[in-house]
């Protein structure tokens, strides 16, 4: 990977999420055109996090959530103010 | 805290109630009110404690004892900040003491040099499955495999991963939760997905499934 390729490789994820300014933004997008192994990158980078969003859910069983309240419960019932 | 034994007037439509009125109704002494808050947040905390732990026990003790200390010191929530937000600052003080109690492995660095790999950029290729139902069974068993990568990244960037890319807390939220800068999150996130997209990758080269 080249010097230049390096200093925009830091800077994917800002890219991303959109946190980079116009300046930053605009001199790797130019850049991007250019370099094939930098899209690459930034196109696997992208998959890679849709597939764990894809995959990723928030799930707690529904025992654990009854135990939880009544352990709460018994808790706040008990303990002094 | 001692239960007063209020409840909320029957006809309350609980889903309608905001944070502001479950804490205010949990204030008075509603138990209807803390267990709608343990159903709103209890999925995400536990989802979180059993990414930072790997094991469901531990999930399960990080949800106690994060709802049982929010629970304990609500009276002194002023709304700053959101409650998910205020919960998940105190769960992830439950997951550093659960670690610390365990006598993990001590942290490492990724060094961002690590993931460059020259030349060989071009043949890193993650298949873009998003939009093909055939690929379900790949995706479940996907789910394992990124499961997996996520617990070997080392904790200080799995639980910025955790929080920004699973649980969907911001930059500033997450700095805010871990008490640690802006940029730290922005360095271990990339890091963090560098990782992941690598061990991603390598499994998809071992499979043969490019």
């Amino acid at each position: 990977m080249k010097k230049e390729c390096r200093r925009y490789f830091a800077l994917l994820s800002d890219y991303i999420d959109g946190e980079l300014d116009p300046e930053a933004r605009g001199a790797l997008e130019a850049h991007l055109e250019n370099c094939r192994e930098c899209s690459q990158c930034l196109l696997s980078l992208k998959r890679s996090i849709e597939l764990y969003h894809d995959a990723s859910g928030q799930e707690a069983p529904p025992d654990v959530v009854a135990r939880l309240k009544s352990a709460l419960k018994e808790c706040m019932e008990h303990s002094p103010e | 805290m001692e239960s007063q034994n209020f409840d909320l007037p029957l006809g309350t439509r609980l889903n309608r109630m905001t944070d502001a009125d479950l804490i205010e109704a949990f204030k008075q002494g509603s138990t209807v009110a803390m267990e709608r808050i343990v159903e709103i947040y209890a999925p995400s905390v536990f989802t979180f404690g059993l990414k930072m732990c790997g094991q469901k026990q531990d999930a399960e003790d990080i949800a106690q004892e994060t709802f049982l200390n929010a629970f304990r010191y609500l009276d002194r929530f002023r709304g700053e900040t959101k409650l998910k937000n205020w919960l998940f600052k105190i769960a992830a003080r439950a997951c550093m003491r659960k670690r610390r109690k365990k006598k993990c492995a001590p942290d490492r660095e990724l060094s961002l040099e690590s993931f460059i790999r020259d030349g060989e950029e071009v043949g890193i290729d993650i298949p873009d499955l998003a939009d093909d139902p055939s690929d379900q069974l790949l995706k479940a068993e996907l789910r394992g495999h990124i499961d997996e990568a996520i617990q070997e990244l080392p904790p200080k960037y799995r639980i910025v991963f955790s929080l920004r890319d699973l649980q969907g807390f911001n930059t500033e939220e997450t700095a805010e939760i871990l008490g640690i800068s802006i940029q730290s999150v922005k360095t271990r996130l990339h890091r963090a997905r560098l990782f992941i997209r690598e061990k991603i990758s390598n499994h998809y080269g071992r499979e043969g499934l490019q």
